[in-house]
C-alpha cells in the first residue's frame, strides 16, 4: 500500500514537472512574439517567483519564517549602484561582491539567531528588526543616497547589463527560476533535504534522530540569502535605479514571502508558480484600476493585495501546489492506511 | 549643559513613553487573551488619527471630545473584526498567522493612502498650543494632556483587568483558555472583547499621537512595529511589561532626539530589542519580577 502511495505521489510530482518544463518552452519560444508589456510582466513574474523560490528555502523547507531578505535583496542591488560609480569596473562584478557579501551577513546573522533558539515569531520579528535598522541607516547616509535613492547610469555592453533591450532580462531571469528549481528538485531529494522536512516537522524529533538543525537552518538561510542577492544584483542592472523605500522596505519581502505562500511553501515549483500569480495579480488591479482613472489607483491596488493576501492564507493555507500535492494525498490516505500521512509531509 | 538635555530628554521620553505604554498594551492584551499577533494595531491608531483629524477638521472639536466618539466605534470595529476574521486565521499556523495579520494592514493602511493619499496632515488644537516653561525643561501642552489621557486610561484598564469580573474572565482566558471554557467562559466572546479593548486603546493613543504628529498613510506600519517591539521588550502578554518598554523607548527616543541622534533613534531601539530578543526573550519584565 505505502509503496503503492509514493508511485502515485512521484507519478503526481513527474505530472507537475513535466506541465512547468511545458511552460517554460513554450516562453521561451513565444517570449519574443509577444507585446513586450508582457513580456515585461512575465520578466517581473520570474523575478518574484525566483526570488520566493530563494525565500522558500529558509521560509518553506526549514520553516523558518524570515521577514529580513529585503536586506540581501538590497545588498545585490546597492553593490550593483555602487560599483557603476567606478569607472572601468563591469557592474556584472558586482554579482561576486553581492554573494560573498550577503552570504557572510547571512552567516553571521544565522549563527546569532540560531546559537540563541530564535523561533517562530521571534525569528520574524526579529529579521525584519534588522532589516529596519539596515533601512534606517541607508537613510541617513549620503554615500548610499539616502530615500532618493541612487541612479544607475546607462552604460555600453552586456557586461554592464545592457542588451539594447529587456527580452534577455526575460531569459535570464528564466535561466535562473529554472537552474533554482532543478536545484530545489536536488535538494528535496539529498540528506539536506530530508533534514529539513525532519526540522520543519518537529525540530526536537530532528535533534533526537541526530540531526544538527542549528546548522541545517544557518545553511538554507545562507543559500537563500546568496540566491536573494543575486536576484537584486539582476533586478538593479533591469530597473537602473535602487531605493530604500522599495529595496530595502517589507514590501519586497513581502512578494516573496507571498508568492511562496500562494505557491506552496517547502514545494519545489509552488513559489514559481506563487510568484507569477502575484505579479499578475498586481499587473491587473493596475490595469483595471486605471481603466477607472482614479488618481490613487496604486494605494487601492494594494489594498486590495493586502486583502488578496488574508484571502489567500485562509482558503490556501498550504498554497495551490502544496493543496494540490495534498489532496492526491488525503485521498490516499483516507482509503489506506495511517502511514499515508507521514508520507505526505 | 549634557545634564540639563538627558534631564529634558528624560522628562518628555516619559510623557512620549505613557503613550507608547498604552498603545502596545492592547496589543499585548490581544495577544496575550486571544494569541493573535495582530500586527493591524498600527493600521487602527493610524485610522483613529485620521478620525480624530476629521473630526476636528470639519466641527471644531478638541480632539479629546472627538476620542469619546472614536473609542466607542474602534471597540466595535476590533469586535466584530475578530469575530468574522481573526478568529479563522488561528486555525492557521502562527507563523501563517502573523501573515495574516500583516495582510490586514496593508490593507488598512492602503485604504487609508487611498482616502487621504499620502500628503502629511497636521492637528493644531489652538487650546493646546502653550508651552510650559520650568527652568531649562520646555514642554508642550500637547505632550502633557497626551501623557495625561494615556495616564488615565491605563490606569482605568489596570483596574478593569485587576477588579472587575470581566477583568478576571480575560485574565482566565490568557492563562488557560481550555479550562476557561470548561469552567463556563465564552471563550471566542472574551478573545472578541480583548481585540476591541486593544482597538479602543489604540484609538486613545491615535487620538493623542495626532496632536503630537503629522499624521500620513506609512505611519501604520511604524507604529505596529513599535507595538510589537515594546511589548517584546518589556514582556509580552504584560501590562506592566508593556509600561516598561514604553517608557526606555520614550526615554532613548527623546534622549537621541535632544542630543541631535534623533534620526537614528528607531534603529538604537531596534537594536537594543534585537538584544533582548536573543539574551530574554520573555522581556525585560521578568528580570525584575525574580
Amino acid at each position: 500500500m505505502l509503496s503503492k502511495l509514493t508511485d502515485s505521489f512521484r507519478q503526481q510530482g513527474a505530472a507537475l514537472w513535466l506541465g512547468a518544463a511545458a511552460v517554460v518552452v513554450v516562453a521561451a519560444v513565444a517570449a519574443p512574439w509577444i507585446n513586450p508589456y508582457y513580456t515585461r510582466v512575465m520578466t517581473m513574474g520570474l523575478l518574484c517567483g525566483y526570488l520566493a523560490a530563494s525565500w522558500n528555502l529558509i521560509g518553506g523547507y526549514a520553516g523558518q519564517m524570515s521577514l529580513g531578505h529585503a536586506l540581501f535583496f538590497a545588498i545585490g542591488s546597492y553593490s550593483v549602484a555602487l560599483l557603476a560609480r567606478l569607472q572601468d569596473v563591469p557592474l556584472v562584478a558586482a554579482l561576486p561582491i553581492a554573494v560573498v557579501l550577503s552570504v557572510a551577513l547571512a552567516w553571521i546573522i544565522a549563527s546569532i539567531c540560531f546559537r540563541y533558539a530564535l523561533r517562530g515569531i521571534y525569528f520574524a520579528v526579529g529579521t525584519l528588526l534588522l532589516a529596519e535598522i539596515a533601512r534606517i541607516l541607508v537613510i541617513n547616509s549620503d554615500t548610499l543616497g539616502r530615500s532618493q535613492g541612487l541612479q544607475i547610469p546607462a552604460m555600453e555592453g552586456a557586461r554592464n547589463f545592457n542588451f539594447g533591450s529587456d527580452l534577455p532580462f526575460f531569459y535570464i531571469f528564466l535561466a535562473m527560476a529554472v537552474a533554482l528549481a532543478l536545484f530545489c528538485l536536488v535538494l528535496e531529494r539529498c540528506k539536506l533535504g530530508y533534514d529539513l522536512v525532519a526540522l520543519r516537522e518537529q525540530e526536537e524529533g530532528a535533534q533526537a534522530l541526530g540531526v544538527d538543525t542549528n546548522a541545517i537552518k544557518r545553511m538554507s538561510f545562507v543559500i537563500s540569502a546568496g540566491l536573494t542577492s543575486v536576484g537584486g544584483v539582476v533586478y538593479a542592472g533591469l530597473v537602473r535605479y535602487v531605493e530604500p523605500g522599495y529595496d530595502l522596505s517589507l514590501t519586497i519581502t513581502l512578494f516573496m514571502v507571498m508568492g511562496a505562500v500562494l505557491g506552496g511553501r517547502g514545494t519545489a515549483l509552488g513559489p514559481f508558480l506563487g510568484g507569477v500569480v502575484v505579479v499578475i495579480v498586481q499587473e491587473l488591479l493596475i490595469t483595471v484600476g486605471s481603466q477607472f482613472g482614479t488618481t490613487s489607483v496604486s494605494a487601492l491596488a494594494q489594498m486590495i493585495y493586502g486583502l488578496f493576501f488574508v484571502v489567500v492564507l485562509l482558503v490556501f493555507p498550504r498554497g495551490i501546489v502544496g493543496q494540490l500535492l495534498h489532496r492526491r494525498i488525503d485521498r490516499k490516505a483516507t482509503q489506506g492506511s495511517v502511514g499515508a500521512t507521514v508520507e505526505a509531509s | 549643559m549634557l545634564l540639563t538635555l538627558l534631564l529634558v530628554g528624560v522628562v518628555s521620553g516619559v510623557l512620549g513613553g505613557l503613550i507608547l505604554a498604552l498603545l502596545s498594551t492592547g496589543f499585548n492584551l490581544a495577544l496575550g487573551v486571544s494569541r493573535v499577533v495582530n500586527f493591524q494595531h498600527g493600521a487602527v491608531v493610524l485610522w483613529a488619527m485620521y478620525a480624530s483629524y476629521l473630526l476636528w477638521e470639519h466641527t471644531g472639536l478638541n480632539p479629546y471630545l472627538g476620542m469619546l466618539f472614536i473609542v466607542p466605534v474602534a471597540f466595535v470595529i476590533g469586535y466584530f473584526l475578530h469575530r468574522w476574521l481573526i478568529a479563522r486565521s488561528l486555525d492557521t499556523p502562527e507563523d501563517s498567522q502573523i501573515l495574516f495579520s500583516i495582510g490586514l494592514l496593508i490593507a488598512f493602511q492602503y485604504l487609508a493612502q487611498f482616502f487621504f493619499s499620502t500628503d502629511a496632515r497636521s492637528l493644531t488644537e489652538e487650546s493646546l498650543q502653550h508651552s510650559f516653561i520650568a527652568g531649562p525643561i520646555f514642554l508642550q501642552y500637547t505632550q502633557i494632556v497626551a501623557a495625561l489621557v494615556s495616564l488615565v486610561v491605563l490606569v482605568l484598564l489596570h483596574l478593569m483587568l485587576t477588579r472587575t469580573n470581566l477583568g478576571r474572565s480575560l485574565h482566565a482566558c490568557a492563562q488557560n483558555p481550555t479550562g476557561a471554557r470548561v469552567a463556563g467562559l465564552n471563550v471566542e466572546h472574551l478573545s472578541a472583547v480583548a481585540l476591541g479593548i486593544a482597538a479602543a486603546c489604540a484609538a486613545v493613543s491615535g487620538t493623542a499621537l495626532a496632536t503630537l504628529a503629522p499624521i500620513f498613510p506609512e505611519r501604520a506600519f511604524e507604529y505596529s512595529l513599535v507595538a510589537v517591539v515594546v511589548s517584546v521588550l518589556g514582556g509580552m502578554g504584560s501590562m506592566s511589561g508593556s509600561i516598561l518598554g514604553g517608557l526606555i523607548v520614550g526615554i532613548i527616543i527623546a534622549v537621541s532626539q535632544v542630543t541631535g541622534y534623533g534620526d537614528l533613534a528607531m534603529a538604537i531601539v531596534y537594536a537594543l530589542v534585537f538584544l533582548i530578543f536573543l539574551v530574554r526573550p520573555t522581556g525585560l519584565i521578568s528580570a525584575i519580577k525574580r
